[in-house]
């Protein structure tokens, strides 16, 4: 199965499929190697499964000469790795306190507050603004390919429709730091 | 933030803005504040797009897992019916092959004992009579049963009587079927209070010579 392509298609019922196919096997293989009990083991293949979706969808992963599945391994053999030397259950593709350490003039955990704001309002914006905005921004994809791949009419509509779903974004901001401001 | 300025800032953080157009900018950076402070929101932003969009990800697997795990319960649920009615059915089977070698075994193992049992029953009357005698309905019972030569139904009982009771003739019964299911000696206390009673000293004694 040409998993690059499922992923492109429809990715949501790719990641799906590609976790149940692969369940069974990594969670035995987990548990059997690394000693991790089931519920470890869950936690260790989905982060795998996800740090892979990452990799596709960011375009770190575009082929592979063989399958996906040793490729699955190798991640997990990693993650599994660092899961038994207890160094983080949860895991980002970026190192968060480090980039957020990295803006000069902000506190990490202004930043992090920030974060966790921003991650709270972004369902609030819309599927269509929350589709474009993690095409540009999260998988990097440029405006001429979000263009074709999608109902805009052109790479001007995709522009113009980004930049309201940021204004949009930032005003949300500003009225959530306005009425926690009358809160206070 | 104008649309200019977002595409600026993104082009920065995406580092495609040429070496001379970095460091113009990060001049600008420098001697403005408001500039500075909207490209640390525009940077939080994109990591909170990209965290999002992960946690999106990451909530649609344990939604997954949740299906599964219900899946393989309901898999568990069903199959040990099946399983336990193929361990019963060979449990079944096995105790009925099995239960013959593991039932009691009453057989006198001891030839001398087997030859000459019928003297070891020492009622005064024949045992058919047995109810002429005056016994108590345990000791009716027990020897009846040592009588039919039922040992391990019978050595409780007779220990019983011997035991509360001080019954002679029930030691002596209780002991015989001991050799009779053992045939091992019993204990040298329990042959001299048996050699104490001279009715029962003489038969105990070829009983044990022969075990010797």
């Amino acid at each position: 199965m040409d998993w690059f392509h499922q992923f492109r298609t429809d990715e949501n019922q790719a990641l799906k499929d590609f976790y149940r196919l692969y369940r069974k096997d990594c969670l035995a293989f987990i548990k059997r190697k690394f000693g991790l009990s089931q519920e470890d083991a869950i936690d260790v293949f989905q982060n795998s499964v996800l740090i892979l979706y990452h990799n596709t969808a960011t375009g770190k992963l575009t082929q592979l000469s063989s399958d996906l599945k040793p490729y699955l391994y190798g991640i997990i053999r990693l993650k599994a790795l660092e899961y038994a030397r207890s160094i983080s259950r949860t895991i980002y593709p970026e190192d968060l306190q480090t980039t957020l350490a990295s803006i000069p003039d902000s506190p990490v955990a202004e930043e992090s507050g920030l974060v966790t704001l921003l991650k709270a309002l972004l369902p609030k914006l819309g599927t269509a603004c929350r589709h474009l905005l993690e095409m540009f921004y999260y998988k990097e994809m440029s405006i001429s390919e979000i263009a074709k791949g999608s109902d805009y009419s052109g790479t001007d509509s995709v522009k113009t429709q980004k930049y309201k779903c940021m204004k949009k974004l930032q005003t949300m901001i500003l009225e959530h730091i306005s009425i926690k401001g009358r809160e206070i | 933030m104008t649309e200019l300025d977002l595409h600026i800032i993104e082009a920065y953080l995406q580092e495609r803005l040429q070496p001379e157009e970095k460091a113009d900018f990060e001049h600008k950076m420098k001697l403005d504040p408001e500039l500075r402070a909207m490209v640390g929101q525009m940077r939080v932003t994109v990591i909170a797009i990209r965290q999002s969009a992960l946690d999106e990800k990451l909530e649609m697997l344990k939604e997954e897992e949740k299906k599964m795990a219900l899946t393989d319960q309901s898999t568990f649920k069903i199959l040990p019916v099946y399983k336990w009615i193929a361990v019963a059915a060979v449990l079944l089977v096995g105790l009925f092959f099995l239960f013959p070698l593991f039932k009691p075994d009453d057989k006198i193992r001891n030839p001398y004992l087997a030859e000459h049992f019928d003297d070891y029953v020492l009622h005064s009357i024949t045992r058919g009579n047995i109810s002429e005698i005056k016994v108590t309905p345990e000791q009716e019972l027990a020897y009846n049963l040592y009588g039919t030569k039922q040992f391990h139904k019978a050595m409780p009982l007779l220990e019983e009587l011997w035991e509360e009771k001080k019954d002679t003739l029930a030691l002596f019964y209780w002991k015989t079927s001991q050799i009779a299911v053992t045939n091992k000696l019993v204990t040298n206390t329990e042959i001299k209070i048996l050699n104490s009673n001279k009715k029962y000293s003489a038969l105990i004694t070829p009983l044990i010579n022969e075990l010797k």
